[in-house]
Order: structure tokens, then sequence, then C-alpha cells
């Protein structure tokens, strides 16, 4: 991906790291600065006070050693059901900008980080995979930041697939917006990774996705990452439901089904836009009125800004029944939605944080099941609980 | 520089100084009867600081409202400190924002209005490093920026602010609405007699309907429904509430629609003493039933009952 980095700040401790040197060679005319703590506090107070911080910042790159854990549990919310997902987190800040993301109003940190520790991230990783024996983990990369869009510095998601190819208790969630795979089809995934896309109406994707790749080259990207061995997922988050939202979206869901084998889709998320109240104030300092922000949001029991329920059980049945319509067992999870918005739009009985874990590691397990015997599994996986199972 | 030491003391004529001139103006929203009465009383005590202008008149620095008490106490001869025409503005300013800084706290609307014209007239660093902190002011840029927009607006909306009769939040919202539409809104809030709160609720619907539904404000305020509400012979207060709803059911048209289907239910089963309520923004089917009892024993024996009554289920 080509993105426009004109700063590189490097943090002393991380200027030795052979990944600094490297990153640094792909940028000739960026200016880089080598910050210690008391400059680099300096550097982001100047960048704080820029009259639109975050646009500036996402032309910085910040090359640091992450000193705390790699494998977190992604923060979901509190009173509705989550996923369980851990994310491994490999950097933050995207230099995509798309005007509802979240991440605007999450970090303080308005530059692109990326670690430059990865020996660091793999023995972490390999020890919370060591330490979680027999439970099933799946972990994303793309949750702080897209996986994709700096991976060309970094070359870090081949090494992510050849590791997880090996390992029996974990998958791997490669998110991204961009269509940047091709390093990705070098590797063999084994049937542990997952290559994910997150997918809009083609409006929003026009108008409200900068510099994210177009909906039909993200398709072409999942459709040659499934025939690489790929497992695909498609995430509809968020969902913004104005005017002629329907047939936005089925057009998409549609292109979806026309383009990739729906037998390969590991799982397709669903989630209405929801934000922190502040979201709406930082993007709209930003790109100005953004018109889905002025709908009628409630707060939910999280605190955050919510359609009403009748809204969003209405957006995801009929979401749902156009997947279903191409894939009638598709396994459609919604995301940080409570057990009634759960079983009104989709008829599932999801009560809790476990049932949805389940749910999603199932896909996983059918998956190893059917690679059972095959030259691609890993054979520690025989050894493997079965996982709970709820009638999905 | 230290412009006070390049000052020379004169004796003019309050009506002479031109208190419309807006260069150093540091804006005070307050009554000024207390200092005409000071100064009345005890006389003048500092003699305010004035600049020849390049049209030859005299300006303000220093001192505005004192000159002003000045001539509505009738005075024509009042000792001044002149400084040179060719100050630059920012430097009388900061002498204007210090003078100012010394001896008040500033509201919000003075702060946004200072905000501004410190950003006219220095650098974003400048205002950073040598005013904000007084201010208490964070120094973000898009927090600037919001100040600025407020500060830019109508002197009337930024008294309605450093009244307290709006809040930041709303001043926020007004200053996105083009000038007449701010003005009636703000009118139409302030007849109805909303408190701060419930102003900033309607005038953030309203401007959610207007950008959602695209459509001015005006048009909105235009729908016969709300003239004839406006129009009718209630109480002030109940027309207020009545049209604080009806700008709430536009905003959100299900929720009022399940609160009345709730409503209505509730009124089916009402028992004294017992009251239903439904789970926030009705998230989901869950109810709260809460009884009302006036003794423990009393506690009791309706718990007793319910037990009864689910062990009869099983």
């Amino acid at each position: 991906m080509n993105f426009p980095i004109r700063e590189i700040w490097i943090d002393t401790e991380a200027a030795d790291a052979p990944l600094t040197r490297k990153i640094v060679g792909k940028f000739p005319r960026a200016k880089v600065l080598q910050t210690d703590e008391k400059n680099a506090s300096r550097l982001m107070r100047e960048l704080e006070l820029a009259a639109d911080p975050f646009s500036r910042g996402k032309k910085i790159l910040r090359l640091v050693r992450h000193k705390g854990v790699f494998v977190k549990p992604c923060p979901g919310t509190p009173e509705y059901v989550c996923c369980g997902l851990k994310i491994l987190h490999v950097g933050q800040g995207c230099p995509m900008d798309c005007r509802y993301c979240a991440l605007q109003a999450y970090f303080n940190r308005p530059v692109l980080e990326l670690f430059v520790n990865m020996d660091d991230l793999f023995s972490d990783l390999t020890h919370y995979l060591k330490q979680s024996g027999d439970t099933f983990q799946r972990l994303c990369t793309g949750e702080f930041t897209d996986s994709l869009a700096l991976d060309d510095l970094t070359g870090l998601a081949p090494r992510l697939v050849e590791f997880f190819a090996t390992v029996p208790n974990a998958s791997l969630e490669i998110k991204t917006k961009t269509d940047a795979i091709d390093p990705l089809l070098e590797v063999d995934p084994k049937g542990r990774v997952i290559m994910a896309f997150s997918m809009n109406a083609h409006g929003i994707t026009r108008h409200d996705e900068l510099r994210a790749a177009p909906l039909k080259k993200r398709l072409g990207a999942a459709l040659r990452a499934q025939k690489r061995g790929y497992l695909s997922a498609f995430h509809f988050d968020p969902i913004i439901p104005l005017q002629g939202w329907y047939e936005e979206y089925s057009s998409t869901i549609d292109s979806i089904f026309r383009t990739v084998d729906s037998s390969r889709i590991a799982w397709i998320s669903l989630g209405v836009l929801r934000f922190v109240a502040g979201l709406k104030e930082v993007a709209e300092a930003r790109f100005g009125k953004i018109r889905y922000f002025h709908d009628g949001f409630l707060r939910g029991l999280d605190g955050k800004c919510r359609l009403h329920v009748d809204r969003r059980i209405e957006v995801y049945s009929r979401m749902a029944e156009r997947i279903r319509r191409h894939a009638p067992d598709a396994r459609i999870y919604l995301c940080m939605e409570s057990p009634h918005v759960w079983q009104k739009s989709l008829g599932l009985d999801m009560q809790r944080d476990g049932d949805l874990e389940a749910y999603l590691d199932s896909a996983m397990q059918k998956e190893v099941r059917s690679n059972r015997g095959g030259t691609s599994c890993n054979p520690a996986l025989a050894g493997l609980p079965e996982p709970h199972f709820k009638n999905f | 520089m230290n412009w006070l030491d390049h000052t020379q003391t004169a004796i003019v004529n309050p009506n002479a100084v031109d208190l419309d001139d807006l260069t150093y103006l540091i804006p005070h929203f307050s009554d000024i009867s207390a200092l005409r009465q000071s100064i009345g009383r005890v006389g003048l005590v500092n003699a305010p600081v004035v600049q020849t202008s390049a049209r030859g008149g005299m300006i303000p620095v220093m001192g505005r409202r004192r000159m002003q008490c000045l001539r509505e106490l009738g005075k024509s001869e009042v000792p001044v400190k002149v400084l040179p025409e060719d100050m630059p503005i920012a430097d009388g300013f900061t002498l204007a924002f210090w003078d100012n800084a010394a001896h008040r706290n500033f509201d919000p609307a003075a702060r946004a209005y200072i905000v501004k014209r410190l950003l006219e007239l220095n650098s974003r660093e400048t205002v950073a490093s040598d005013f904000l902190y007084v201010l208490g002011v964070a120094p973000k840029g898009p927090r600037l920026d919001l100040l600025k927009r407020i500060g830019s607006m109508e002197f009337s909306v930024l008294k309605a602010l450093a009244d307290a009769r709006i809040n930041e939040k709303t001043a926020a919202l007004l200053c996105d609405l083009d000038s007449r539409d701010r003005i009636r809104v703000l009118e139409l809030m302030e007849s109805l007699r909303l408190n701060t709160n419930k102003i900033y609720e309607v005038i953030s619907w309203l401007v959610d309907l207007s950008i959602v539904n695209e459509k001015s404000i005006d048009e909105l305020l235009a729908r016969e429904e709300v003239a004839c509400l406006l129009a009718g012979d209630s109480p002030l207060p109940e027309r207020a509430d009545r049209f604080r709803n009806l700008v709430r059911s536009w905003k959100f048209p299900e929720l009022t629609l399940r609160e009345q289907e709730f409503h209505a239910w509730a009124r089916n089963i009402a028992q004294p003493g017992i009251s239903v309520r439904p789970a926030p923004m009705f998230e989901n089917p869950e109810c709260v039933v809460e009884v009302r009892v006036h003794s423990l024993n009393q506690a009791e024996s309706v718990i007793d009952a319910l037990k009864r009554k689910e062990k009869s289920k099983t």
C-alpha cells in the first residue's frame, strides 16, 4: 500500500531494531526524528495543537518497542454478548481514514505506531497459546489497526500465517479494508487462517472510507485468498441504515456470493453503527457534518449511542435473510448485541459470551475436522476436545 | 516590548473615545451598574489606557467599562494613558488580556471570544504557550477551533452563554447554524422558559432532524402542529413540555411508539403501590416491578405470595 508517510519518529529503544532500519529505508524522503521520552511528548503536544491532529498523524509513523502484552482480550462492551476474540496487538492507528472510525475517539495518540520488537511478539504469542492449553483461541490483528495496511513495511502477516498454520489450538483472523494480500498468497494457511474483509454499502465505501480499497478489489482479494486455502470472513460493521440502505447492502451481499465460494466463508458479522458519544464530535470536527451521526441514536445499556432496538432488529433480520438466500447455513453473528436482539433477528439463543465463543469456535473446528487426515492439518489437533456445541 | 513604558498621560472627554471599536475588546457580559456606583462613590482608581487610532480618534485598550461608566456619570474630563499609534494590535490585546486576567474569572463566553481573538492575532504556538493556561483551556487544536467558532457568534448568543442560560454544548450546536436560525431557535427556547439542559436537548434534536431530513430548522418549526401547540392557551410550562415531547417524538419515533404502547398496557394492569418500569430504551423485554409496602411484614407477605405462585407453576 502506498500511504503518504512524511515523518518517522524513532523511539530510542527502537533505534537499533533491524525492522526499524528496514522501514526507514522504504521512505527515503521522509523526515526522520530520533525521539526520547521528552521530545516525543513535545512533538505530540505540537501535533495535538493542529486543527486536525488525526489527518497529520496519519502521515507520521512512530516506531516503538511495545512493552506491554501482545495478546489481549478485545475490549468488547458491557451488557451485550461479545465473541471473546483476542487481539494480537501489532501496532495502532490506521493510514486509511474512515469517517466513522471508532479509533478517532479511542486513542489519545493520533500517530501511526508500529512495534518493531517482533521477536517479543512471537514469544508472547507462543507463551499465551501454551498457557491456553486445549482452549481454542481466536486471534485477530485488525482491531487497533488494519491488519494489512502497513504490512508491506513489517512483513508480519505472512510470518503470522506460517506460525498459525502449525498451531493446533488457535486461529488467526486477518481483517482489512485493503486488497494487499499478495504476500499472503506465498504461504500456506493450512486452514487455520481467516482472511476477513470489512464490507459496507457502496455509497458508504465511496464516501466514508478514505484511501480504502474499493469493494470490488476487496472481493477480488477475497477470492484469491480463498483459492490459496484461506477461509473467508466478511464484516458488515458499521451498518449505516440511512434511506435506501437495504438495496445498497443487498447489492454488496449479492456481490460477495457472486464472487466467492460460500462454503469457504467462516462467518459474517453484522453490527449496526454504535459509538461513544465523543466520536461524533471528533469526526465532525474533522469532516464537517456527517448525516448518519444525527440519526435517532439513544444511549444503550453500555453507554454507547445506539439506534433503537426495533430498528436494529429490522436491519439484522433483513440482512440475515438476504445472506441466507445465498447461503442458508451461513454462520452469521452479531457484534455486541443482546440475547433479545439475537433471538429476534437471527432466531438464535445466544445468552452469554461463552455461547457466542462456542458458535464461532465451531466454525474453525468444523474446518479442522474436515481437514483431519489430510496433509494440511496438524496431528496435534486430534487430541483436542470437541468444543461445546449448542445446536449450532 | 513594554508598551506601558511608552504611554503619555492626557485628559480626554470620554465621549471622544470610540467605545464601539472592538480592536482590544475583552468582553464582559455582566451588569455595569456596580462599577458605575463604585466610580461615582470613590472616583476613578486606575486611569484607562487608550490608543490613538489611525483615523485620529482614540480607542480603548484597557478600562473600556470604566470609560463607559464615566460617560454615564456625565464626566467630561478623564485622565488617561495614551499608547503610541504604532503599537501592534497583538501587543495591545495582550495588555488588555492581562489587565482583565489580573482581576476577574473569565466566563465561558468571554473565554471563547478571547481564544478567537488570540488566534486571529497570534500563532497557535504562542496562544498555547502564553495564554491558554491562564484561561484553563487545554492546548488541543480541535478544542481551540470550537472555541473560536463559539466566540464568533453574535453578542446576544454569547450573553446567553455567559449568563448560563445555555451551556457550551448548546453554543457549539448554535455556531453551526446560520445567524437567522440561531437567533430564532434561541429566542423560541427562551420564550418557552426551558432550563439549560432542556434547551440543549431540544436544540440538539432539532439540529439532528435538520441534518438527517435535509431541512432547515425554520422549515421544521414551520410545521402546523408546532404553530398550533405554541399558540395554545394552556399554561407556558405545559406548552413547553408538549413542544419538547413533540420534537422528541420526531427524533425518536420508535422509542415514542414503544413508550405509548407500554404506558397504555401499564395503565390497564395498574394497581395502587405497584409500578412497572421497562428496560432502558426498551433494549430488551425485561421489566422491573416495584411494589411499595408499608412494613417488613407486608413485604414478607408479598414475597410469600410470589413464592407460592412460582411453586404452583412448577
